[in-house]
């Protein structure tokens, strides 16, 4: 039986109850670094309550992943075809073992985070690290080590590790069905409860609507049901809760339509990014454990501000910041440009930049484009009858709901008058950009 | 080959699926994927795990969703097959600013389509993980020929060794039907 003897609260999910083992992580050094953190990078600089950290974040991601666990491994949950192919659930002791490890996974999944999160990550490590590695590094660490031996029974990093970075992430390891199904509780696609936790966190902080959904409702139908074509496990939903997965699909659309993918927030994220990369000292943040454990939002802050005040290093962008002279947005792609463009959507805000630097400097202008990775929002359907179907046939929102794509032109304000002009006179010629076959 | 050409050749994949009347799933699209890399080297360069039951590419997936966002594919649901992938008008004309690199894959597209591309997907996934187990053992050689079969079962108990052994030997064959010239497997269950 659990014991949770400590509680904490907190704005999402009221309390958060933790074990001795479990606040034993929570006091170390990795784990109280996440409270210097933001969740949102400078998205406080559009949304002035969304200064929340990573480190209440992780906290809810714990919550809700032990809640999970639960409902899905409860006996009365579990179909004839599941509990035979997955041996954990019929073992008592092994289910206890991989609850606390799914627990300290969610609670150390963000640990490896950069400064500003994921404003400056793909360009501001050297090649072959990210925040997962890092995240690793971290979990495997002498200090960490003390821990996972100290608990009963011993806990495996390895376990830990796998379940804190999930699948994508680490090319060298492989996931049976059993670790599959954990790593989707905390990270999966459709119901991952990263996901659920920051939709439910950052829509509360930032004071909009867009992110609520009945996560009490949907967590209550989650079951592992067997993929309709595969057969594989896979986490899925009763019938009941249809409605409130739904709402957690469109939940994610509206909160990176209209919070994540907000221009402004956008820029902002690119001007700290040309900022880092002037002000860190080796071009690169470090990714020695102890020399990351070091550096936190409040250094980069510390220095954005010194940079814009006293003309140190990084001074032209910290401006940008600091004075709110952000970049303006001059160009986003449309379908009727797409259709007109030659090579079909991908290139147009690039062309557009293009010609827009070659006419006015490089430097007066940011292009930033992003598609939607992930699954497709498909999961399987428990019905009354207990077939199981696609959700994508059972319901009538689920294909409505578009994959995400942005691609937007920025400029300098100073000349955005003039640029936005020149641009207006040769726009058909610059979209339709005709380039030879390959 | 470049991020473009990826796209254009993923999108004839699903359209070549398509003429054969084959449902073009997420699953499907990825054996073949695995399938036209391994088998026949087409460097995609998608990096593939074994991920519950069979080889799977996060990467690939997450290319199947940018597809969609940009509006190259689309998704139909069926009840009980799950949803397919379908190219829309923009992404069949698309592929039409991409002659020459479709052509040179042309062939090898079409040898894996006609021999794998219609097969049931169980058979089509073991086949997957047969050929996953069997780079281990040639490339990194960190498992015996002979014991594929064996980390087949490992890997999901639920199989009898004999059906493993059995979709060993079926991969084996269909390697040798297509490539002559590598090293003979099924000399190892004569």
């Amino acid at each position: 039986m659990v014991k949770y003897l400590h509680e904490i609260r907190d704005p999402i999910h009221v309390f958060v109850r933790l074990t001795d083992e479990e606040r034993k992580v929570i006091n170390s050094q990795p784990f109280q670094r996440l409270r210097h953190i933001h969740q949102l990078a400078l998205t406080y600089l559009v949304y002035p309550g969304a200064t929340h950290k990573r480190f209440e974040h992780s906290l809810g991601v714990m919550e809700l992943a032990s809640r999970v666990f639960d409902i899905v491994t409860n006996p009365n949950s579990i179909s004839p075809e599941i509990h035979d192919n997955l041996e954990q659930i019929r073992n008592p002791e092994k289910l206890s073992y991989w609850r606390t490890v799914l627990r300290i996974a969610a609670l150390l999944h963000d640990v490896g985070h950069l400064p500003f999160s994921h404003a400056a990550e793909r360009e501001l490590l050297p090649k072959g690290w990210d925040h997962e590695k890092i995240t690793r590094e971290i979990i495997q660490s002498e200090e960490m080590a003390k821990i996972w031996s100290s608990t009963t029974p011993p806990l495996r990093p390895e376990d830990i590790v796998k379940l804190a970075i999930g699948p994508k992430e680490d090319e060298d390891l492989n996931f049976d069905a059993w670790e599959a199904i954990l790593s989707e509780i905390i990270t999966g696609d459709a119901f991952g409860v990263d996901r659920m936790d920051y939709l439910l966190r950052d829509s509360h902080h930032a004071g909009v609507s867009y992110g609520r959904f009945d996560h009490f409702r949907l967590i209550d139908t989650l079951r592992i049901l067997p993929d309709p074509e595969t057969k594989e496990p896979k986490l899925g939903i009763e019938k009941g809760g249809l409605h409130s997965a739904e709402a957690l699909l469109l939940a994610r659309y509206f909160m990176y339509t209209q919070v994540y993918f907000h221009p402004i927030r956008r820029i902002y994220d690119i001007h700290l990014k040309d900022f880092l990369v002037d002000w860190l000292e080796e071009e690169y943040f470090p990714i020695k454990v102890s020399s990351h454990l070091a550096l936190t939002d409040n250094e980069v802050t510390s220095g954005f501000l010194d940079a814009a005040r006293n003309g140190n290093q990084g001074h032209k962008h910290a401006i940008r910041i600091v004075n709110r002279e952000h970049f303006k947005l001059i160009y986003t792609r449309n379908s009727k440009d797409v259709e007109q463009n030659r090579e079909q959507n991908l290139m147009v805000g690039k062309a557009v930049s293009e010609a827009l630097a070659n006419k006015f400097g490089a430097e007066n202008f940011r292009h930033d484009s992003y598609s939607q990775s992930g699954g497709s929002p498909d999961f399987p359907v428990k019905l009354n009858n207990d077939d199981v179907v696609s959700a994508l046939s059972e319901s009538d929102v689920l294909n409505q709901i578009p994959a995400i794509s942005i691609d937007f032109v920025f400029c300098d304000s100073k000349i955005f008058t003039e640029a936005n002009e020149w641009f207006r006179e040769n726009r058909t010629r610059i979209i339709q950009n005709l380039r030879e076959v390959n | 080959m470049d991020n473009s050409e990826k796209s254009a050749l993923i999108l004839c994949i699903i359209d070549s699926l398509a003429e054969k009347d084959s449902w073009s799933s997420e699953t499907r699209i990825q054996r073949i994927v695995y399938f036209l890399q391994y088998l026949l080297e087409v460097k995609m360069d998608y990096k593939f795990i074994l991920y519950k039951y069979s080889p799977y590419s996060f990467y690939l997936r997450d290319k199947l969703t940018s597809l969609r966002a940009n509006r190259l594919l689309k998704l139909e649901a069926d009840r009980y097959s799950g949803p397919r992938y379908v190219t829309t008008d923009l992404g069949k004309k698309y592929q039409e600013a991409f002659p020459n690199t479709l052509e040179s894959y042309k062939n090898k597209l079409e040898l894996i389509i006609n021999s794998l591309g219609t097969k049931p997907i169980l058979e089509l996934e073991q086949l997957a993980t047969a050929l996953f187990f069997t780079r281990l053992a040639e490339d990194q050689e960190s498992i015996l020929l002979e014991n594929r079969a064996k980390e087949m079962k490992k890997w999901k108990p639920i199989i009898s060794i004999d059906y493993a052994q059995e979709v060993v030997e079926k991969l084996d064959t269909i390697r040798n039907n297509m490539l002559p010239d590598t090293k003979n497997l099924s000399l190892l269950h004569a």
